[in-house]
C-alpha cells in the first residue's frame, strides 16, 4: 500500500524512465521483445538510488535481462544500462577513455554520500534541461578506437548462467534445468566488480583489450616489390565493389577491382606501389564496410608460400580467447591457412593473378538478426522443409536445422563444450501449424457395386 | 445446556464402493503433507499436494461424469465432504481445459503479463520442451499432448 501514498515526482530524487538506454548486444535479436516495467522496482548499483526495472528476454536462448544501473549513472558515461558497455563502441569504460583520452573520472566522486549528491545534482541538472555537459558526442572517432570496436552484436553474453550445481555435479533437475550445463571458464577475467567497470579502474578485461591494441600492428608490405594488389577477406553478399571502390580510392588509383564471391573475398589493385601500402597501412585492422569487419591482406602471386606472420597469428590467437572480439573472418582465416594450395586452385578461374584464397568462411549470414527468415518473413521453401520435418520428432531436428542457411549456425551448432545439441527453433513471430493427425489407414472396404 | 444441533455425517448409497480408494487417496495426501523438505527445492515442495488434489478430484470426475458408476447424490457428497474439489471440476468440463492441473497456473493475476502458465501451452508450440511448471509441477496440461 505504501507506493500508492508517493507523490508523482518524487521529490526524493528516484529517477523515473520510459524506457532503457541498452545496447543492441543486450536488447536481443527479437523484434517482437515483451518488456516490463517496475518503477522503483530496485536500487542502482552504483549510486544507489531507486531507479525503473526494466525486465525483458533478449531472444530465445536468452536468460532474462534487467536493467542494473540508473540512466542517471549510465548517462554520465554514456553506456549500456545492463552490460555497462560504451553505446557507441560497445567498449569497457576503461578502453574508450584511454583510447579517446576522455578523463571524467576525477568530476564524479565514488565515496558514499558524494556520489548520492552528485548523481541527484546532476539529475536535476539534466531534467531541468539546462548545462548537460555529455562530451560523448562531440569527441571524434579515432584510428585505436575504430579498430577496437564491436561491430556486430555479440548475443553469447545473453545465455543463462551456468548451473552451479551441475559444477558439483549435483544436478538432479536434468533436462528441465534452466541453467547452462558447462563448466564454467575460470581465470583472471571472471574476477569483475561493477563499480570497478563503471568507473574505469582495474578493469581485467579493458587491460587485456589494451594489451592486444598495443600489440597490433600494420600488416607489412610483401618483400616482392611488384605486387600492388590488396587481398579483402570476409566479404558479404551486400558488399558491392562500389562500396569497395568508396573504401579504397582515397589512397590512390585503383586499377581493378576483383570480386570472388565464392570464396568471399576481393582483390583490390593499385597502379602505384606506394598506394597500395598507403591503403595496407591506412585500413588493416579498421576495414568495416556495412557493420562486417573485413579481413586486410596483401596478395599474393600463384606461387604459395607457407603462411606468413607467425607472430601475427600468435596475437591473434590470444585475441580470440576474449569474449570473441575478433570477428569471424578473421578466425576462419586463420583456421583455413594451413590448407594445401592445391584444392582451392581447382575452384579459381585460371586468370587469376592472384592467390592468397583461403577456403570460404563457414558462416554466410553471421547472426540471426541478418537472416531475413528469422526476422518473421516467410521464405517458402525452408518454411515448408521446416514445417515438415518438425512432427518427425527430435530426431529429425538435426536435420532440420542442417539445412537452414548457416546464418542459424549460433543456434544449431553445438557450443564447444556443450553436454547437448541447441535445439531448431523456428522462426520468430510465425508459428506454422501442426500438419493434422494423420489418421490410420483404413483398408478400403469393398463395396459390392 | 440447551440441545446443540450437530451434524452426523449420513452416507448416501454406493458410499462402500468408493470409499477404500478415497481412504487410499486421503492417506497419500497426509504423507505428502508430512513429507521433510529436503533435497527438493522450495515450490518444488508443493507439487506433490497439488498433484494428488487433482488425482483425487480426477478419480470423482470420472467416476460421475466419464464412467456414470456413481449417483447424483453420491456425487455432491463427496464435493460437500471435500474429497474433490468442485472449482477444478467445473474446469475440467470446459472445452479445452479437459487435462487443467490445477487453478494456479490459469490465474492471470499470476502471471506476468496477464497470461497463463508454461504448462498451458502444448508441446509443439513450445521453445523448451521439457517443463515443469513452477505452481505444480505440471509437464503440459494443453488438452492436445
Amino acid at each position: 500500500m505504501a507506493h500508492r501514498l508517493l507523490r508523482d515526482v518524487e521529490a526524493d530524487g528516484w529517477e523515473r524512465s520510459d524506457f532503457p538506454i541498452i545496447c543492441e548486444s543486450c536488447l536481443g535479436d527479437n523484434p517482437y521483445v515483451r518488456m516490463s516495467k517496475a518503477d522503483y522496482d530496485k536500487e542502482c548499483k552504483i549510486c544507489t538510488r531507486p531507479f525503473t526495472v526494466f525486465r525483458w528476454r533478449p531472444g530465445r536462448d536468452a536468460r532474462y535481462k534487467k536493467s542494473e544501473i540508473c540512466q542517471t549513472c549510465s548517462k554520465l558515461k554514456n553506456v549500456c544500462q545492463v552490460c555497462l558497455l560504451d553505446l557507441e563502441y560497445g567498449l569497457p569504460v576503461q578502453v574508450r577513455d584511454t583510447a579517446l583520452s576522455i578523463n571524467t573520472n576525477d568530476a564524479i566522486p565514488k565515496s558514499d554520500v558524494n556520489k548520492e549528491y552528485f548523481a541527484e545534482e546532476h539529475d536535476r541538472r539534466a531534467r531541468a534541461g539546462l548545462d548537460y555537459e555529455s562530451s560523448y558526442g562531440k569527441v571524434r572517432a579515432n584510428d585505436t578506437i575504430l579498430k577496437l570496436q564491436r561491430t556486430m552484436p555479440y548475443y553469447k553474453r545473453n545465455r543463462a548462467h551456468v548451473c552451479s550445481f551441475y559444477i558439483r555435479g549435483e544436478c538432479t533437475r536434468g533436462a528441465e534445468c534452466p541453467y547452462r550445463h558447462e563448466m564454467p571458464v575460470t581465470g583472471e577475467l571472471s574476477q569483475q566488480n561493477i563499480k570497478d567497470r563503471y568507473y574505469g579502474l582495474n578493469d581485467p578485461v579493458a587491460m587485456k583489450l589494451l594489451n592486444k591494441a598495443g600489440e597490433m600492428q600494420t600488416i607489412e608490405p610483401p618483400e616482392d616489390e611488384s605486387i600492388k594488389t590488396l587481398y579483402v577477406g570476409g566479404l558479404d553478399a551486400r558488399i558491392t565493389e562500389q562500396d569497395l571502390r568508396d573504401n579504397f580510392y582515397a589512397h590512390g588509383e585503383i586499377e581493378s577491382i576483383r570480386m570472388v564471391l565464392q570464396r568471399a573475398c576481393a582483390f583490390v589493385t593499385y597502379t602505384t606501389r606506394e598506394a597500395a601500402e598507403k591503403a595496407a597501412g591506412d585500413l588493416s585492422n579498421k576495414l568495416v564496410i556495412k557493420g562486417l569487419r573485413l579481413k586486410l591482406m596483401w596478395g599474393r602471386p600463384q606461387q604459395p608460400k607457407p603462411e606468413t606472420d607467425g607472430t601475427e597469428l600468435a596475437k591473434q590467437q590470444a585475441a580470440v580467447a576474449h569474449s570473441g572480439m575478433l570477428p569471424r573472418a578473421v578466425i576462419s582465416q586463420q583456421q583455413g591457412q594451413p590448407l594445401p594450395p592445391g584444392t582451392s586452385q581447382d575452384q579459381i578461374p585460371p586468370p587469376m593473378p592472384y592467390f592468397n584464397i583461403p577456403p570460404q568462411p563457414q558462416a554466410r549470414t553471421v547472426y540471426p538478426s541478418m537472416d531475413p527468415q528469422r526476422m518473421g518473413a516467410l521464405v517458402s521453401s525452408q518454411d515448408g522443409s521446416g514445417s515438415s520435418n518438425r512432427p518427425a520428432g527430435p530426431g529429425e531436428d538435426k536435420t532440420g536445422s542442417g539445412k537452414l542457411p548457416q546464418g542459424h549456425q549460433s543456434y544449431a551448432t553445438p557450443p564447444p563444450s556443450g553436454q547437448y545439441q541447441q535445439p531448431y527453433y523456428p522462426p520468430y513471430g510465425y508459428m506454422p501449424p501442426p500438419p493434422p493427425p494423420q489418421y490410420q489407414h483404413h483398408p478400403p472396404a469393398q463395396y459390392p457395386h | 445446556m440447551p440441545k446443540v444441533k450437530t451434524n452426523r455425517v449420513k452416507y448416501p448409497e454406493g458410499w462402500e464402493l468408493i470409499e477404500p480408494t478415497l481412504q487410499e487417496l486421503e492417506s497419500k495426501m497426509r504423507e505428502a503433507q508430512m513429507d521433510s523438505h529436503d533435497g527438493k527445492r522450495k515450490c518444488e515442495t508443493l507439487w506433490p499436494i497439488f498433484k494428488i488434489a487433482h488425482q483425487k478430484s480426477r478419480y470423482i470426475y470420472d467416476l460421475y461424469y466419464r464412467r456414470n458408476e456413481i449417483s447424483k447424490e453420491l456425487y455432491e457428497f463427496c464435493l460437500d465432504q471435500g474429497y474433490a474439489d468442485r472449482n477444478l471440476i467445473a474446469k475440467w468440463k470446459k472445452p479445452g481445459y479437459e487435462r487443467l492441473c490445477c487453478l494456479r497456473c490459469i490465474q492471470p493475476r499470476d502471471h506476468n503479463f496477464g497470461t497463463t502458465c508454461v504448462c498451458r501451452v502444448p508441446k509443439h508450440l513450445r521453445e523448451e520442451k521439457v517443463v515443469e511448471c513452477v505452481h505444480c509441477g505440471c509437464r503440459g496440461c494443453a488438452s492436445g499432448d
